[in-house]
């Protein structure tokens, strides 16, 4: 048996009412022979044949309101009339007169209203809602990596230089067989502006005198690597952070070429404009910290470097002179070196010729 | 038994001719030596211009060049016919027409000398550019006439396109617009024989190109694109009518292209120099100073005068042409729309950047 | 009034009409038959053989002869029967529209919407269901709109009109008449180049336009019964993009899903997410997904169906990106 079904007469209406039979049981049809007229709610409407046979029997009578693809009537034989979603019949041709509710479109059908929204939309961003940026900033920062293992909630990532900071200093303090030796230089030149080139010119003399600290250790292949030449590293406070760069070659330069590739590092640090290759190959590292405050430290030595020297806060003493007393201004060193490869005797060698070269006059 | 060609016979309409003789239907207003000088100098000029744009084609300081050698008489011809408020639509072969229309010639070599801000024309401000896509500036012709009869303007729209563009979808499309909308728009064809290598005997099977009006039905017409006269008076007529609200006509304007399709073309490729050497004969300018002798009207000391005046005319717009600003980098972004979306502006600054101007 | 998408441009082009004489629309069946999906249904009526012009059939040629009239300081409203019709027309449309500011340095301009109906869904005969959207949102100097309800119809049509530059506005043939909103006629555009929300949620964003819009709405309704919150992101305005409202809801929401009917390679959801990549890489919880018709020729009516992202497809992809778990 086959039974055709009531087609979608298109515009989303949903039933009809059987107005008038064409054929009846028994009768045979041919295809496109006209069936049956509907009515819908906006006009009446021919169903044809979908294909040639003998009709056993009506399933809906005049005056019937059936809903869309509901049973019309049984062919014999097993026929497969091809009905269904997305399976339309052709539409009534033109010629059989029928009157085909106005679809509003040559081709298709299109699917009438079945939802009403009554949905507003938000226009662009909306996060400037209070609310909304809270969570999304909560949301932003619950999502981090290390999520697990937080100590404290809130704060901020930090950035990449004081990332690296942490990272650096604390594999140097796990490395490094710490011992800090002080003294102090009891310095006569006028220009307190020159201090930052008269301790690398210093540190100059001592690595001369002493080559031990002007040195790379490397504790895994348990070599070391004793420079002649003298790259020192500055270490420079920022506004962007704590960069050191490398002025090279201080053993071949004058004073005064110091003082200006010192100026000009700076310069560098405080423009964001050092590159990475100004902050490789030092060779011993300098750090100024009394520039701004304190007297003595524990500067820590960076691998491969064996040493760091800390210069502190210059200050006004007495000290007796003869008889009497006599001003002096004294300078603060806090030299650090790597007990792994440098001796107690070499690091003391290298402090009396820094020492002695900062208290020359000029 | 039942088909058979269509035999359209349609005659060159032709006024002056090469031996520089005016045929007996010269109507009265174009045998007046005025014009005579008038289409003379101006076709001078244009020639004179366009050497010199070759020559700077030749040593890289312009690129590209289309010239228009031995095809000045049409473009003359309808600059000299059309009106102000007309508008004209050309392709890329009509300097002598846009020199009457009011383009600068500076405008004109920094057009082809790499910059779009000489389409930016001072003058005719609603004239469209020149038009690279073959035939596409038809339908924008249509456009125009199309806005002038909604607005019931009594203007009228020109547009030119070569032998080769007949070919091309938009000619159809246009003309028939224009035949069934009754448009105020004239069609010239410069039919200078070749598009690029192709001659007209491998682009249509046509014996004439104004035939085509039939499938628009409008009315089409040839006339000799060497003969500068019967241009000018085809042209007006036509102007006339579409003013009038007679609607549109189509053209050909039969000539011969004396020169490479560009400056990056070589004609002695695929052309018979014999064709040349025959064509030469019959180039507008010859049969324009036969008239002008033929009438006493022609002196060495007026051709002098001219030769001197034009010569000046071209240094000057040379050197103002090369005083003219350099393209700058934002111009890239700042006529995309009238607005710049945010995302065009952070492109616009990076680029700036990138480049090593300051963001201004 | 609640009305649908057609009516709803119906409206937006009689109010654009009526303010500004030179508004013109033009196209096939356009006029005295107010269009074949009647769309422009009385307009032939109340304004007049000047304003609405039925035109031969030539898609370049009506798309080139707005380039002319726009020139001349009219604004055309071209409607293009079907998307799959404007291919004839892509050379005027990119080779002049899109260029005539540009390339007469601001003194000519071209103040043109073309109309189109695009997508499938209505079982139409071949050629009729296209979405190769993206072969515009690629030029330079065209605007490209999608319309995703009534309401979005109306605005952005009224604002496509009244840009002057040329604007595409791609109207979803599928939801045509299948919604109905309450859209008021006070001649409010909305702005172009911004996405618009249509559900705030927290879990997942969802980014789609056109009829898609409508199902991930489909689609967050079923999520929200799991306890998924999703956001839905109308684009609506392809070109320019708003990447700020995007990049706003996947810092929210740290999950992105991007649905379009258009096939797969070189769409354009292709662009949101090579811009989500670049911008928001540390944000997502799970790598993107797109959610697009698979790389085949839309299928006649039979095959259809089974062409366009489903509803179910959006919410696998969803439960793809809340279920993924970072390996590092």
């Amino acid at each position: 048996m086959s039974i055709f079904h009531l087609p979608d007469p298109g515009e989303g209406l949903a039933e009809a009412r059987i107005v008038e039979w064409h054929v009846a049981a028994g009768d045979e049809v041919q295809s496109e022979q006209l069936l049956v007229s509907v009515e819908t709610a906006k006009a009446v409407v021919d169903i044809p044949s979908p294909q040639s046979g003998r009709i056993v029997v009506l399933l809906a009578a005049v005056g019937d309101i059936i809903a869309t693809h509901a049973p019309l009537l049984e062919f014999a034989g097993d026929a497969d009339i091809r009905q269904g979603p997305g399976k339309k019949p052709v539409a009534a041709a033109e010629n059989h007169g029928s009157r085909r509710p106005d679809n509003g479109s040559v081709v298709g059908s299109l699917r009438q209203a079945d939802t009403v929204q009554h949905a507003g939309f938000i226009i662009g961003r909306h996060r400037h809602t209070e609310a909304r940026l809270q969570q999304t900033t909560q949301r932003r920062s619950a999502r981090s990596r290390t999520d697990d293992n937080a100590l404290f909630t809130g704060g901020e990532a930090l950035d990449m230089t004081r990332r690296a900071m942490a990272e650096n200093l604390a594999r140097a303090h796990r490395d490094v067989v710490l011992v800090t030796l002080n003294s102090e230089a009891a310095i006569v030149f006028e220009d307190r502006r020159t201090l930052t080139a008269r301790l690398v010119r210093a540190l100059v003399a001592a690595a001369r005198a002493e080559p031990a600290l002007n040195a790379w250790y490397d504790s895994g292949q348990q070599k070391r690597l004793l420079h002649t030449t003298v790259h020192v590293g500055i270490a420079v406070d920022s506004p962007h952070g704590l960069f050191v760069p490398v002025l090279k070659n201080a053993e071949a330069l004058a004073l005064g070429a110091i003082a200006r590739q010192v100026a000009e590092l700076k310069h560098t640090v405080h423009e964001h404009r050092l590159g990475a290759d100004q902050q490789k190959g030092a060779t011993l590292t300098l750090s100024n910290f009394g520039a701004l405050a304190g007297r003595f430290a524990t500067p820590l030595v960076t691998p491969p470097q064996v040493a760091i020297l800390g210069a502190g806060h210059a200050w006004d003493s007495l000290r007796p002179d003869g008889d009497g007393v006599a001003r002096v201004r004294l300078l603060p060193l806090s030299l650090s070196f790597d007990h792994r490869a440098v001796t107690g005797g070499e690091a003391a060698r290298f402090l009396d010729a820094l020492v002695t070269d900062l208290q020359q006059p000029d | 038994m039942f088909i058979h060609d269509i035999v359209i016979d349609l005659p060159v309409l032709c006024l002056l001719d090469p031996e520089g003789q005016l045929a007996e239907q010269t109507p009265g207003t174009l045998r007046d030596p005025a014009i005579w000088w008038r289409a003379y100098s101006h076709i001078l000029l244009a020639r004179r211009l366009d050497q010199r744009a070759f020559h700077l084609q030749r040593s890289g300081q312009i690129g590209t060049y289309a010239s228009c050698f031995g095809q000045e008489a049409i473009s003359t011809a309808i600059g000299l016919a059309m009106q102000a408020d007309d508008v004209f639509v050309p392709y890329y072969r009509d300097q002598a027409a846009q020199l009457l229309r009011g383009v600068t010639m500076a405008e004109i070599l920094h057009f082809w000398g790499g910059d779009e801000g000489g389409s930016n024309f001072s003058g005719p401000r609603q004239d469209l550019p020149n038009c690279v896509p073959i035939a596409t500036q038809l339908s924008h012709a249509a456009g125009v006439a199309t806005a002038f009869r909604l607005r019931q303007q009594h203007r009228a729209v020109l547009a030119t396109c070569g032998d080769g563009a007949t070919s091309r979808g938009d000619f159809y499309e246009a003309l028939n617009l224009a035949g069934v909308w009754h448009l105020p728009m004239v069609v010239v064809i410069n039919n200078n024989q070749w598009a690029i290598s192709v001659p007209l005997s491998s682009q249509t099977a046509c014996k004439t190109l104004a035939q085509k009006a039939a499938a628009a039905g409008i009315p089409g017409l040839r006339v000799d694109g060497n003969d500068v006269l019967a241009v000018h008076a085809v042209v007006t007529e036509a102007l006339v009518r579409a003013r009038a609200g007679k609607g549109p006509t189509l053209i050909e304007a039969v000539t011969y292209r004396l020169c490479d399709h560009t400056t990056a073309d070589d004609m002695s490729r695929y052309a018979r120099p014999e064709q040349r050497e025959q064509a030469e004969t019959l180039e507008p300018l010859k049969r324009l100073r036969l008239l002008l002798e033929n009438e006493g009207q022609w002196t060495q000391a007026r051709e002098d005068e001219l030769e001197k005046e034009h010569r000046a005319v071209i240094e000057a717009a040379t050197v103002e042409w090369r005083a003219m600003p350099a393209a700058h980098p934002a111009d890239m972004f700042d006529f995309l729309h009238a607005e710049m979306s945010e995302d065009l502006l952070e492109q616009r600054t990076a680029f700036l950047q990138k480049n090593g101007e300051p963001p201004c | 009034m609640l009305i649908s998408v057609v009516e709803a441009v119906d409206l937006a082009l009689a109010r654009a009409m009526a303010e500004d004489d030179n508004v013109i629309v033009l196209g096939e069946d356009v006029g005295v038959s107010g269009g074949v999906f009647r769309a422009t249904l009385g307009l032939h009526e109340r304004f007049g053989p000047r304003r609405i012009l039925d035109t031969p059939l030539a898609e370049n040629m009506i798309i080139g002869i707005s380039v002319g009239m726009a020139t001349q300081g009219l604004r055309p409203v071209a409607e293009i029967q079907f998307f799959g019709f404007i291919y004839s027309a892509l050379e005027q449309l990119i080779s002049h529209a899109s260029r005539m500011r540009n390339r007469t340095r601001g003194r000519l301009s071209c103040p043109l919407t073309v109309r189109v109906p695009f997508g499938g869904g209505i079982h139409a005969p071949e050629h009729h269901s296209e979405s190769t959207e993206a072969l515009l949102t690629h030029i330079p100097g065209l605007k490209v709109l999608a319309v995703s309800s009534p309401q979005t119809a109306y605005g952005l049509l009224l604002a496509a009109i009244r840009d002057p530059d040329p604007v595409i506005v791609l109207e979803p043939e599928r939801i045509y008449r299948s919604l109905k909103q309450e859209v008021e006629d006070n001649g409010i555009a909305l702005p172009i180049g911004r996405c618009f929300t249509w559900r705030t949620g927290d879990d997942v964003t969802l980014i789609s336009w056109g009829a898609a819009v409508q199902d991930c709405l489909t689609a967050a309704e079923k999520l929200a019964e799991e306890n998924i919150s999703a956001e839905v992101i109308d684009v609506a305005s392809l070109r320019p993009l708003d990447m700020a409202t995007i990049l706003d809801s996947v810092a929210h929401t740290g999950r992105c899903v991007i649905v379009h009917e258009a096939c797969r390679t070189g769409g354009f959801g292709g662009e949101i997410a090579a811009r989500v990549a670049e911008a928001a890489h540390a944000d997502l919880k799970a790598p993107l997904k797109r959610v697009t018709a698979p790389d085949v020729i839309v299928p006649y009516f039979q095959l259809e169906p089974l062409y366009p992202p489903s509803v179910s497809d959006i919410i696998a992809a969803a439960h793809s990106v809340m279920a993924y778990e970072n390996p590092a």
